[in-house]
């Protein structure tokens, strides 16, 4: 009988208790996608020096893909207690452009430190952080002899059947950009039984291709650089399409800019600062989006991008492409 | 009973039936839902896909577990009943990582199909029917068995028409069952599958709600053509039960048992192998597991008081279908009808905490309205006669009676609520995680190692749970 009314008690104690802690909330949230934000990603790694350095309290919220951060974005109720969005790449930009505070950002003298490259690629609202060049890494002893291939259409040959992973297009950046690149020259009901995975998310794409499940995944061709920092890069390269790599730059943005939180400035300030941006390229693998930063020494046997690859990247295009995927691989376009 | 009186009782019940209809309303009236593109998604291709799909591998899977629990009873004749009810509780996430470590060390090319899907259903259909089906053999007795053998009956005949036909109404009742575990199955194929083309209907449902731009009309109508497949199941289900007639189905409860003991065994071995994987692995995160666990134990203790208030009101009430709400709806249809709620009248967790309970609560009144329905009305009249008060009358008389099955439907529900995933992801947001969400979420991220940590302790959870229910039982 005892342990009824306990029970009981506990439980309605627990409810009570159990109130979302966004309510009271820190002084500073960010939100990001996991292999930024979550445990063993860059951000968490920064977190302590951030708080210590501005006495800011400061709380990390990731989403398992980037794009998942539009879906949450898209709750005014949760996006009324975020501050920053971090990872925030040029297509998510584009979804988000009406979220942004528009601050220039004048104080950060984007203009005199951003790479010439990068420079038409900034918005306003947006800070770009880093960038890179997507392709496939592959594993040369996976591949077994098999040549990976030199053009988009090669994905489609037999000896690369089932031997590659992608990313979810609804869900991951990477994975989007992979499908809008490719649409104009391979049809998504083709690759549908071409591809191994379709990963929810980069993250456990790249976790999937070192366990040894695929000889090659679609990722970033900095990602030479970890495979070099860990003396392995004798046995991955990089593939170099033909039509070009397509470049992602990733930044961040404000959603909230309280005036009387000095917080967000201090982050964009800590976040800005050239050993802190070292730090992503050395964590995230990406290459930083400015001049004065100094890149690990691994990064000087990654090879050149060459050829960018250039297609639509807005909002039209990719609500095309989310449309018609669904449609090629599980409906009627097959 | 009185009317005011009824009324008071019938407050819970009614409560969590009105978090429905505000959740239906809300979402059918919300902004986000339309019903022409509703109409579209419904008549879209894609939807006869996942449809065609879902059905293909799940028949594919009950075929597949029926002939192999079959071949199994044989072999074993009739023993390993605790066995198969010790790994008939394993969460669905369990079977996906048993399923990555086989074809691991099969050296499999792509693991990632349908085909290790129906791999895992299978493995986890198996010892299901294995357990029931030899309850079902147990309950027929050996008497008639040997009449057909002194009638001269060979040992192929004399099994075919006693054990087999003897328990085809609940062979056909764990089938519907096990059906409806497959069309509901979602962490399992979300570790599986790899993702599209492989989609289920409960993932496309998920999918279209979490994944980048959120779509409820289709959602709602992935949910709605999946509750239209439950419907029938269920209604199969009902169908198979009045037809075995007397002759009866068991409910899953039995007075007495001997599973309190290998749950124990499990809980042990469990917590042998979370050290083993600790010393390999170096699981250097261990401390980031323990906020998701203290979540599980209070979710836990919160479903199941809310699940055993639900329960007694709606029954005592006169409302005893309210109870059984959830067993008409996929996990994921009813967390969507609910959705929009959320954190604007209900907080998340409350949320998962009382669409847990609506799930469970078909579960426990089918053990606690029975006990009920034999109560000792006589001896309460009695003790209310000799001045005892009705609740006194209740506690003194019916609850010695009561408190074992209740105690053991307790452990079950919070044993499920551990391993519950689905509403936990639709509902959590970032806010908080149990341990099967945070294990679900390594899974995606591929860290098998952390996930299997996490798997392991929320089946430690799970078998504690267990084993105090069946113990005081």
């Amino acid at each position: 009988m005892k342990w009824l009314f306990f029970w009981l008690a506990a439980t309605i104690a627990a409810v009570s208790g159990c109130t979302r802690s966004g309510d009271i909330g820190p002084a500073l949230v960010v939100l990001s996608y996991s292999s930024l934000g979550a445990t063993g990603g860059f951000l968490p790694k920064v977190a302590e020096r951030f708080k210590a350095h501005s006495g800011c309290a400061l709380r990390l919220e990731t989403t398992l893909g980037a794009t998942q951060m539009v879906a949450l974005l898209s709750d005014p109720k949760l996006r009324s207690s975020i501050d920053v969005v971090m990872g925030v790449d040029e297509l998510l930009q584009e979804r988000l452009k009406g979220e942004w505070v528009t601050d220039d950002f004048p104080w950060l003298k984007l203009g005199e430190r951003l790479l010439p490259m990068l420079s038409e690629r900034v918005r306003p609202g947006w800070i770009p952080i880093d960038f890179g060049a997507l392709t496939f890494i592959y594993r040369k002893s996976a591949l077994k002899g098999i040549a990976p291939p030199k053009s988009l259409k090669d994905l489609l040959s037999p000896g690369l059947r089932k031997k590659f992973i992608l990313q979810d297009p609804r869900a991951s950046s990477p994975g989007m950009l992979f499908f809008l690149f490719s649409q104009d020259f391979v049809r998504i009901s083709e690759l549908r039984s071409a591809w191994l995975a379709l990963a929810p998310s980069w993250d456990s794409s790249y976790q999937m291709f070192l366990s040894g499940d695929a000889p090659m995944v679609w990722s970033y061709l900095s990602s030479l650089a970890y495979h070099a920092s860990k003396g392995e890069l004798s046995d991955y390269g990089a593939v170099f399409f033909e039509e070009g790599l397509p470049l992602q730059v990733e930044g961040m943005g404000i959603v909230r800019q309280d005036r009387d939180n000095p917080c967000v400035r201090k982050w964009i300030e800590f976040m800005m600062k050239p050993e802190v941006l070292a730090e992503i390229a050395e964590k995230q693998w990406m290459w930083p989006a400015f001049r004065d930063v100094r890149l690990p020494r691994f990064f000087d046997q990654v090879p050149q991008i060459g050829k960018s690859a250039r297609f639509n990247l807005d909002v039209k295009s990719l609500d095309g492409l989310l449309s018609r995927f669904g449609k090629e691989i599980q409906g009627a376009d097959r | 009973m009185r009317i005011a009186e009824r009324t008071l009782l019938a407050l819970p019940a009614l409560a969590l039936l009105s978090y429905v209809v505000m959740g239906v309303s809300s979402l059918v009236f919300s902004g986000s839902f339309r019903f022409s593109l509703m109409m579209e998604h419904l008549l879209s291709s894609e939807l006869r896909y996942t449809v065609l799909l879902t059905l293909k591998y799940a028949f594919l899977g009950l075929a597949f577990s029926w002939v192999l629990a079959w071949s199994l009873l044989l072999i074993l004749r009739g023993g390993g009943t605790s066995v198969f009810r010790f790994f008939s509780v394993l969460p669905g996430m369990a079977y996906a990582l048993l399923v990555l470590l086989v074809l691991r060390l099969l050296k499999t090319e792509s693991p990632y199909s349908m085909r290790s899907v129906l791999m895992a259903w299978t493995m986890a259909g198996v010892p299901f029917l294995c357990g029931g089906i030899s309850e079902g053999i147990r309950d027929l007795g050996p008497k008639s068995k040997e009449a057909l053998r002194a009638l001269g009956a060979g040992p192929v005949r004399a099994f075919f028409h006693h054990e087999f036909r003897g328990t085809l109404p609940l062979q056909g009742a764990l089938l519907l069952q096990q059906f409806w575990f497959f069309l509901t199955s979602f962490s399992l194929v979300m570790i599986l599958s790899g993702g599209p083309p492989w989609e289920t209907l409960e993932v496309a449902i998920y999918s279209a709600m979490r994944l980048g731009q959120t779509d409820v009309s289709k959602a709602v109508a992935i949910g709605l053509v999946q509750a239209s497949i439950l419907a029938l199941v269920r209604m199969g289900l009902i169908w198979v039960r009045s037809a075995a007639g007397s002759r009866g189905i068991s409910e899953g409860y039995r007075e007495s048992n001997d599973s309190g003991g290998w749950f124990g065994i499990l809980a042990v071995l469990v917590l042998c192998l979370m050290g083993a994987i600790w010393l390999a692995f170096r699981i250097e995160n261990a401390g980031d597991f323990i906020a998701p666990l203290l979540l599980t134990i209070i979710l836990g203790g919160c479903v199941a008081g809310f699940t055993l208030i639900f329960s007694v009101s709606s029954y005592f009430s006169g409302f005893r279908s309210i109870s059984i709400l959830g067993a008409w709806f996929s996990p994921l249809l009813l967390s969507l009808s609910v959705w929009s709620l959320t954190g604007l009248v209900v907080s998340p967790f409350l949320n998962v905490a009382l669409i847990q309970t609506l799930f469970f609560a078909p579960w426990f009144s089918q053990i606690l309205f029975p006990l009920l329905d034999r109560a000792q009305r006589a001896e309460m009249e009695a003790a209310r006669v000799f001045g005892a008060g009705k609740v006194r009358a209740f506690f003194e008389v019916e609850w010695p009676r009561l408190q074992g099955g209740v105690r053991r439907v307790l452990g079950l529900v919070f044993a499920l609520s551990a391993t519950e995933v689905s509403s936990v992801m639709l509902f959590s947001r970032g806010d908080f995680d149990t341990l099967a969400s945070y294990s679900q979420n390594l899974f995606a991220r591929f860290r098998i190692e952390e996930a299997s940590f996490g798997v392991l302790a929320m089946l430690l959870v799970s078998a504690i749970a267990l084993t105090i229910g069946e113990r005081r039982a």
